[in-house]
């Protein structure tokens, strides 16, 4: 029961503060409030007794993607406010579109049949994800690590300015 | 666990689609990269729900959320080197001012 | 659960390939920071070795069937010829550009695409859905940033166009992916075909095979997911353009190869039917649009969408002979287009344009380059003898023995529309003599520039004279 309070009441700020990011109309405030949607995101993670996730989350998420977005955001020295140019029309389709298409997904979720386990969930998720990424995941794990890299020399070479 | 699976994923697909819509109409290339992120999370979130109600005692689902945790961080990171490259040229990160933009 | 791995029980050789291509992309960064500017020029020979370290080294492990690191990784003859057609293609460009500015530091750059290529290769084996999503992100990353290296307007709007698409599309595939670790708790391909097999199809299964279709779609610019392509054709650095237009689709086919047979065995008239659907989509936009442009490279770009409807077919067929006949015509096609971006390139060296225009007269410059041009041209068409002919023939044969003739005869009057830009081509460089006043003098062209073009152009008539010389090997 108190599980399901936690579900809805997290769902709620989830799903408003997803909608405030989408529909804000300052560039700061989107980032700001896009934060607090991935901090709840990561309450859901402790709730799916996904400790590990829940905290790179926060750190990942909420400690990195979010301070280089504000970077991004102020070397970009614009109006913070921005309007939506989207006629009214287009508007209406889109929601519509994306309501039905939510609808179409909730359908296909209640009609499959998913093979659940009662089985109890691992309670030290830590060291378990430790042993995986040397194990079973080492080689994701390596190729990840050139990921970054590529992206770490990438951003650099795109973002540095041209000297002449 | 007394949510019941169908509920994650509900809550995954419904705010997957307001990521969808954020795509869709929102002409600034930040935003657009923002709404993405909203997607990106309503996938890791069916990832660790799924994880723990298939298989609670594996930690696939949940290796699988970590890595795309470390794939978006790097999307993030090229993407907003491109929109600050593009803003030098254009000054401008709105969807509308680039030229070949014509979906 | 197994939470060992035993080093010694890793059967190194079948990753080889791959580890040299990490090896020497990471020499070729160290060297970007390390060598003199004067220097630096060595470094595209020493990509153009690891290339072809790799490619030998693929050699040696050309039979191998082996899977590695808990199913992540899987050598079979499949992934080891679109790696081989990777490597080759990339050699080709490294080789064109060897004495071609590149615009960045040529560390820079040999390195992204020796990150790309890394990409296209891992999930070429993948077995896995995690390594298939990283492998991929593996390879558009490097992609995004080398088309916006050259930092001009059109550049950097093609790659935020490309990002923006792309990222889009992953996380398309991303939710698909989801959806399949549902439905089976793995994300093991083969262990998620024992997990479906025998059971009634899921509703959820379907909707995850349709994502996976826009995800992967996106990578190998098949309609309705193309829009990217003719930009970054048309807006990257030609180096870049010609790497795109080759390599990194090899890894999207093979995936969509070796994942859809296994993990959606139990759709697949389903997906066969989709595959169908996009391959008419494809051809026939990308060669009625293609008939309008007026800039060379975003009319290579329109047929390049053209060609993935070809591709396509393959995979609508969905037999084994209908992959081999893709992987042939994929070949085919990359070389010819490769060929075509590497004679514009040789062209804007010279300061020449890229519109139709500017190959008026072009026979006269430069009557080689123009012949091949004229070649790969008629490849692209499906002229006999040249191995575009071949390509299609083994292609259109199997739709038709797979009861998909009206494919096959779609197949056919797609390549007689695309007649007509092709030979648009063909007819400014030998027909059409440059406006007035303007000498025709010869054109000088760098040496590794003509060679490659010259191996390529080789390549093509051989293998659409002798075309059992490359079946045998892949082993048709």
């Amino acid at each position: 029961m108190i599980e399901q309070v936690i579900f809805f009441a997290l769902a709620a700020v989830a799903i408003i503060s997803a909608i405030a990011v989408v529909l804000s109309r300052n560039l700061f405030h989107a980032v700001m409030i896009l934060g607090g949607f991935l901090l709840t995101i990561a309450g859901f993670y402790f709730l799916l007794n996904a400790d590990f996730v829940g905290i790179m989350q926060v750190f990942v998420y909420v400690g990195g993607v979010i301070v280089v977005m504000l970077f991004g955001i102020m070397l970009t020295p614009h109006e913070a406010n921005i309007t939506n140019a989207a006629k009214l029309q287009q508007k209406l389709g889109t929601y519509i579109a994306v309501a039905a298409l939510i609808g179409l997904l909730a359908m296909i979720f209640i009609r499959t049949t998913f093979i659940t386990s009662p089985a109890e969930p691992v309670k030290d998720t830590v060291s378990l994800a430790g042993k995986l990424f040397m194990t079973n995941y080492v080689l994701p794990f390596e190729v990840i690590s050139v990921l970054l890299l590529a992206a770490l020399v990438g951003a650099i070479i795109v973002a540095r300015k041209e000297e002449h | 666990m007394n949510v019941p699976l169908e509920w994650w994923l509900i809550l995954s697909a419904v705010l997957f689609g307001i990521g969808l819509i954020g795509v869709l109409l929102r002409r600034n290339a930040v935003m657009i990269l923002l709404s993405v992120e909203l997607m990106l999370n309503a996938s890791n979130l069916n990832l660790v729900a799924f994880s723990r109600y298939i298989t609670p005692n594996l930690a696939s689902g949940q290796m699988f959320a970590l890595f795309v945790m470390a794939v978006a961080a790097a999307e993030v990171a090229v993407g907003l080197a491109i929109i600050l490259s593009i803003y030098r040229n254009v000054r401008s990160v709105d969807l509308d001012d680039f030229n070949i933009f014509r979906w | 659960m197994n939470l060992t791995i035993n080093w010694s029980q890793v059967n190194w050789l079948a990753l080889t390939p791959e580890m040299i291509i990490l090896g020497f992309s990471i020499i070729v960064l160290l060297g970007e920071l390390f060598l003199s500017k004067t220097s630096k020029h060595m470094l595209g020979a020493v990509t153009l070795v690891g290339l072809v370290a790799s490619l030998v080294s693929l050699g040696y492990i050309w039979n191998l069937q082996a899977t590695e690191f808990n199913g992540m990784f899987s050598v079979d003859l499949t992934a080891n010829v679109l790696k081989a057609i990777l490597l080759v293609t990339t050699a080709l460009v490294v080789l064109g550009v060897l004495k071609v500015n590149v615009l960045m530091g040529e560390g820079e750059f040999f390195s992204l695409l020796l990150f790309s290529v890394l990409g296209t290769m891992f999930m070429a084996s993948s077995a896995d859905l995690i390594m298939l999503f990283i492998a991929l992100e593996l390879t558009v990353l490097p992609s995004y940033i080398l088309t916006a290296s050259k930092k001009t307007r059109q550049s950097t709007e093609a790659a935020l166009k490309y990002f923006l698409l792309g990222m889009i599309s992953s996380v398309i595939l991303l939710y698909g992916m989801t959806l399949l670790f549902g439905l089976t708790g793995e994300t093991n391909f083969a262990a998620i075909a024992g997990k479906l097999a025998g059971h009634p199809i899921q509703p959820a299964l379907v909707a995850s095979m349709l994502m996976i279709v826009v995800g992967l779609g996106f990578k190998i610019a098949a309609v309705p997911f193309h829009f990217w392509a003719p930009d970054v054709y048309e807006g990257s650095p030609i180096p870049v353009a010609s790497y795109l237009a080759a390599g990194p689709k090899a890894g999207g086919f093979a995936a969509i190869i070796h994942l859809f047979p296994l993990a959606f065995g139990v759709v697949a008239p389903a997906w066969a039917g989709v595959f169908a659907i996009l391959a008419v989509a494809s051809m026939v936009v990308g060669n009625l649009v293609a008939l309008s442009q007026t800039h060379v490279r975003r009319l290579l770009g329109y047929s390049a969408v053209a060609h993935t409807g070809y591709l396509l077919v393959g995979l609508a067929v969905a037999t084994k002979l209908g992959y081999a006949s893709l992987i042939f015509y994929f070949l085919v096609y990359s070389l010819a287009a490769l060929g075509a971006f590497l004679v514009v390139l040789a062209l804007a060296e010279r300061g020449f344009g890229e519109n139709l225009k500017d190959f008026a007269g072009f026979s006269r410059r430069a009557p080689m380059l123009a012949l091949a041009m004229a070649i790969f041209m008629f490849s692209l068409v499906g002229v006999p003898p040249f191995a575009g002919f071949m390509g299609k023939l083994y292609l259109f044969r199997e739709a038709v023995r797979s009861d998909l003739i009206w494919l096959a005869i779609v197949g056919v009057l797609n390549s007689v529309i695309s007649f007509g830009y092709y030979v648009t081509v063909i007819r400014q460089m030998y027909l059409v003599s440059p406006s007035e006043g303007e000498a025709v003098a010869r054109m000088q062209v760098s040496k590794p520039l003509f060679a490659s073009i010259m191996i390529i152009m080789a390549a093509v008539i051989v293998l659409g004279v002798y075309p059992n010389a490359f079946l045998s090997i892949i082993k048709l």
